[in-house]
């Protein structure tokens, strides 16, 4: 997902922390259910994200991942869902305390949300540029007709061809790269100051994914947006994100920037899944292919993770320690935090996979 | 070369398209696929990729004999398979397996893992008597690496990637020599993704199996196949070892599907560019005259329009290659 301006920038946090950042998560709790089936699926959740800056969020099915993403927009279903602790502060502003209407308002017009299946996210029964226009027309007060114009705009912004006939075409006349180009338009239309793209390409063929992330990467540029990108592929994080988040059953084990990430892989997880992705500049099994290391056994049940690092029963290092003592993020120096008891050890180690380091380009 | 266990060739599947309830008429095809090739020789994993409705799973379907082919020849270690019928196609089933995407819609809910994995031996009874067929069912989940004691456990008590080991586990059962893998991986989180490959690999080393391995997941592929065929819109557009599909793809279509998969290093950041791709797949109803990638190919010239490309070896390339205009591909090098 290459820029047309030259290299990405692979920069770190930033460096002025003394403003509030434009997303704040403080050690987020959530809960589903009761009694002996509660499952804690957000365990003390934290992050941030400043203005322009891409921040993803990678974890497996049931790290939490799509959850915390939920909790920060206020669509997270209470019940069966509870919030039993944390703050999220949008520029500052406390948002779990704060009524309802005001929330609403902050949707749509501060922060706006993409999902991974477009299809289901979009009503079948209204056109597309009905779905996108209501936002003008009741947000903005515009006439049906200003707001269909408006409508055409955003899908031409997101390079949907002949924008102003398929404007009037429904969800099921587009094909899944322009549904997905329709969504983010739709969710660009009151100009966010903070776009949270789950999985916003996992249903695409790798053709469209491409061009997608293109797309997202250029408009979080062109606005100054702040995009969380919450994913589960190790390749799309490394092409676009600046910062990275690990999570693994509802806590973040490892964070830092892209660059580094990739090359000091601090958590034994974050090792294991690098270990664990085929990729297409493996040598393969033509030259000297060697079997993937997976990571052993499941990811723990929600309801019932275990005592200390919940990451012990499957890791391969795992000490005494690592089942008495839960590990904090500790500081590996430059902004690189890792929750492992002997994450500095890790990270002096890079990662071994051998590739040929060869791939095909323009 | 050894013979090849399974042959196939220019077969053709597609589905009538109709109007009308009552009088209802045939107003087009889909051209699922159209006119493929190829050799699955024993022992070898050939890799079929290709994006979304480009035709993979009809393929597997038809050499499945799940649904009757159009037109073409497929010969199974010298057999015609498209022409067995009764007890020869029953005893041919034993040869060849599926296992398929979604372990969730895969499996009966109702059956216990014991009923599903044993279900083959009730209809090849042959394979192992009644007496036998609990410690076989049991066997065969040790294999997969299950608990053999969760043989009365019903699916639903299963993880996605345990559940793919049922699937694999019904599969083995017959002890077949063709497994058709239908994107077996694709619904799996990466951990568990990587112990069911490895699994894949360990059993074919075992048990000398052959896998027609359909995917998108073109690191996936490459990990696990000795040879591949890319295919597009119903046709395979270049074939070859992985080594030459994945570092000399010479295919404009080829080319730009590798060079947009992600590669998980950011030191190629701003390095290394996708070759976009304008628009979409074209209906397969109504494909292109000619070459049937030339409506999005950067190279697209006069001739592609009128002269459909053969899939044959090019001066510029080592391996079969369906383009007029064949070039290896431009390769980076990560730092």
């Amino acid at each position: 997902m290459a820029p047309t301006d030259g290299p990405a920038p692979l920069s770190a946090c930033s460096p002025d922390r003394s403003v509030s950042p434009l997303l704040e998560v403080d050690d987020l709790r959530v809960e589903f259910g009761q009694g002996r089936d509660t499952a804690s699926v957000l365990n003390g959740v934290s992050y941030h994200v400043d203005e322009g800056e891409t921040l993803a969020v990678l974890g497996e099915s049931g790290s939490g991942k799509s959850v915390t993403a939920q909790t920060v927009m206020g669509i997270l279903d209470t019940p069966p869902g509870r919030i039993t602790g944390g703050a999220v502060r949008f520029r500052g502003e406390e948002l779990l305390s704060a009524d309802p209407e005001r929330r609403r308002l902050l949707r749509g017009e501060s922060m706006a949300m993409i999902f991974q299946d477009a299809l289901s996210a979009l009503n079948p029964v209204y056109s597309v540029g009905f779905q996108i226009a209501e936002q003008f027309r009741f947000r903005r007060g515009m006439s049906r007709r200003d707001a269909m114009v408006r409508a055409a705009e955003m899908l031409d912004l997101v390079r949907i061809p002949n924008a102003k006939q398929r404007v009037r075409e429904y969800p099921h006349q587009f094909s899944g790269g322009m549904r997905q180009r329709a969504m983010i338009a739709m969710s660009l239309a009151l100009d966010p100051e903070l776009l949270i793209a789950d999985e916003p390409t996992t249903a695409l063929d790798v053709t469209v994914q491409a061009q997608i992330m293109e797309l997202l990467d250029e408009l979080r540029r062109e606005r100054g947006m702040g995009l969380i990108l919450i994913t589960h592929d190790l390749g799309v994080v490394a092409e676009v994100a600046d910062r990275i988040a690990v999570m693994y059953a509802g806590r973040i084990v490892e964070h830092t920037d892209a660059a580094s990430l990739y090359a000091h892989p601090a958590h034994p997880y974050t090792r294991g899944l690098m270990d664990s992705v085929p990729r297409v500049d493996d040598r393969g099994r033509g030259g000297a292919g060697i079997p993937l290391r997976p990571i052993p056994g499941l990811p723990p049940s929600l309801s019932a993770i275990p005592d200390g690092c919940p990451f012990h029963p499957r890791c391969a290092h795992a000490q005494d320690v690592c089942t008495d003592e839960v590990p904090v993020l500790r500081e590996l120096g430059d902004a690189h935090q890792a929750a492992c008891h002997f994450a500095e050890r890790f990270v002096a180690q890079g990662p071994d996979r051998p590739t040929t380091h060869e791939v095909v380009s323009r | 070369m050894s013979r090849p266990v399974l042959s196939v060739r220019d077969l053709v599947k597609h589905y009538p398209v109709t109007r009308g309830v009552v009088f209802r008429r045939t107003v087009g095809h889909v051209r699922a696929v159209d006119g493929v090739s190829l050799d699955l020789h024993p022992g070898e994993t050939l890799g079929v990729v290709g994006e979304s409705g480009c035709g993979k799973s009809t393929l597997a379907q038809v050499l499945m004999r799940l649904t009757p082919p159009t037109s073409g020849t497929a010969t199974f270690e010298g057999e015609d398979l498209f022409a067995k019928r009764g007890a020869a196609l029953t005893a041919w089933r034993r040869d060849m397996q599926i296992v398929l995407q979604d372990p969730y819609t895969s499996l009966n809910p109702r059956k216990t893992v014991g009923d599903i994995v044993g279900e083959p031996f009730d209809i090849h009874p042959e394979v192992a008597p009644k007496s036998d067929r609990r410690r076989r069912v049991q066997e065969l989940l040790e294999v997969v690496g299950l608990n053999p004691e969760h043989i009365r456990r019903y699916p639903h008590q299963f993880s996605g990637g345990q559940r793919q080991r049922i699937g694999i586990a019904r599969a083995l059962a017959l002890r077949p020599k063709v497994i058709v893998c239908d994107e077996p991986v694709s619904a799996l989180d990466v951990s568990i993704q990587a112990q069911v490959l490895n699994l894949l690999s360990d059993l074919q080393r075992e048990f000398g199996l052959a896998y027609l391995f359909i995917a998108h997941d073109l690191g996936v592929v490459r990990h696990l196949c000795d040879r591949v065929a890319v295919m597009y819109l119903g046709s395979i557009v270049e074939t070859g070892t992985a080594e030459e599909i994945y570092r000399r793809a010479s295919h404009p279509y080829t080319q730009a599907l590798l060079s947009s998969v992600p590669v998980p290093d950011p030191s190629l950041r701003g390095r290394r560019h996708a070759i976009r791709l304008e628009g979409d797949v074209p209906s397969p109803t109504d494909p292109p005259s000619g070459c049937r990638f030339r409506t999005r190919c950067p190279k697209a010239a006069a001739i592609c329009a009128q002269d459909p490309p053969a899939l044959e070896d090019r001066a510029s390339t080592d391996h079969p290659t369906a383009c007029h205009f064949a070039e290896p591909p431009h390769l980076v090098r990560a730092e």
